[in-house]
């Protein structure tokens, strides 16, 4: 029998399981099965990949940073979305006030997502850092921190952190390109508020980690059969748009530099966050 | 000492996403334990139940009426249950609570003309006498209203 692959996901919200039964029912339908495991959260996850309870882990850009980390760099990175490449985040403060400038934030309020949310805290911190901003010694950091252990997936943290620079009780926030632009068009956000005060070098999102030890032929099969869902195929399409891409692409390892500084100039895992 | 009756069924796996439940005479097609998806070939197990919570509410309430010589025109009640966990039933490592149904709430709307003390004295028989808002509402937590319509 052709035994399943088994893909590990970190979900929250429920709906996403239909994601997931749909992108089983594709692989069935290639003749490459996979089954999926669930999990609350990340830490969880790379635990499971290292472990190899799981085969590939659905992996935030932090969880991949982890997985590298506790296998010392024997992962792999096996596919990714379109929309994982080349994200950025905005910088945003209100509109028609004093500070035009990063280093205008000096001695203000700065509020940030979940502090594990590469998007809304880890590397707008590091950007600010880069400014010479450190977070307590020069501005005032207020975290919101929803649902710690999903890596930001949850955008809460991150639209709170924007409720509270829209309420005057922060003075910036943080805000992934894409929630940007989806907030802005659905009318949760009127941009004619604010202003983006800088915005981040891009980095890389998601990606499919596998670690080194396995099996070439079966990842490249995986990989094969993952890279054929097509975005004009009614069957795969509304699966894509929920998951918010129109082609899977190689995964590639050279976008997260700049969250691997972060981590490691905020000692993230270090600190057991 | 309590009278005693048993209902019986008799459940078939007939494939993924169905199941036969034979009662009496009668068959049941059920889909998934609770599905997800906006479309499914057959109601969720969850559904069926919530189903016969409100078949057994409309159905007793309309009873209940007639013992008073009160003749009800319309019925029409929405129930909308949850469970404590829905991510503990599709078996995420690491969450909490459980798998069962912790809220049900909804609303019977009906047309019928009855003074308030009366309707109220008709929803009270028509709760007490339900065995599945006895059943359920021992076990979740189950706010069924009624409002009358003209």
């Amino acid at each position: 029998m052709n035994k399943p692959i088994l893909i590990g996901a970190v979900i929250y919200e429920p709906k996403v399981a239909v994601i997931w039964e749909t992108i089983k029912e594709f692989f069935a339908s290639e003749g490459c099965p996979i089954d999926y495991v669930f999990y609350s959260n990340y830490e969880l996850q790379v635990r499971a990949l290292v472990d190899r309870h799981i085969d590939i882990a659905w992996n935030s850009p932090l969880a991949w940073l982890d997985a590298l980390r506790q296998t010392g760099g024997r992962c792999r990175a096996l596919a990714m979305r379109d929309t994982d490449r080349d994200r950025v985040s905005h910088l945003v403060v209100r509109a028609g006030g004093s500070i035009r400038t990063l280093a205008e934030l000096r001695g203000k309020v700065v509020a940030t997502g979940a502090l594990d949310s590469p998007q809304a805290t880890l590397i707008p911190l590091e950007v600010l850092r880069r400014a010479g901003l450190t977070a307590s010694r020069d501005f005032e950091l207020v975290r919101f921190n929803v649902l710690v252990g999903k890596h930001g997936d949850h955008v809460g943290g991150e639209r709170d952190a924007l409720g509270c620079l829209a309420e005057g009780r922060a003075d910036a926030c943080a805000v992934l390109d894409l929630n940007w632009q989806s907030w802005t068009g659905d009318g949760t956000v009127d941009p004619a508020r604010f202003a983006l005060v800088a915005t981040t070098p891009p980095f890389d999102h998601c990606n499919f980690t596998a670690l080194e030890s396995f099996d070439e032929a079966r990842a490249e099969r995986w990989t094969a059969t993952l890279r054929r869902m097509r975005y004009d195929e009614p069957k795969h399409r509304e699966m894509m748009d929920q998951e918010g891409l129109k082609a899977w692409l190689p995964g590639r390892t050279s976008g997260y530099e700049l969250l691997s500084d972060a981590v490691r100039e905020q000692r993230f895992f270090e600190s057991g966050a | 000492m309590a009278a005693d009756h048993a209902w019986s069924v008799r459940a078939r796996g007939i494939g993924p996403g169905e199941v036969r439940v034979y009662a009496r005479n009668q068959v049941l097609r059920v889909g998934k334990q609770a599905s997800l998806r906006d479309a499914d070939a057959h109601p969720s197990a969850i559904e069926h139940l919530l189903g016969a919570l409100a078949a057994d509410l409309v159905e007793g309430f309309v009873a209940e009426a007639a013992r008073r010589q009160l003749t009800v025109d319309a019925t029409e009640l929405r129930l909308t249950g949850s469970l404590d966990n829905v991510l503990v039933h599709l078996g995420v490592v690491g969450e909490t609570g459980h798998a069962g149904l912790a809220h049900v709430t909804g609303t019977l709307y009906v047309t019928v003309d009855a003074d308030e003390r009366v309707l109220d004295a008709l929803w009270a028989a028509t709760l007490a006498r339900s065995p599945l808002y006895q059943t359920l509402s021992r076990a979740a937590e189950v706010d069924v209203r009624l409002k009358v319509t003209h």
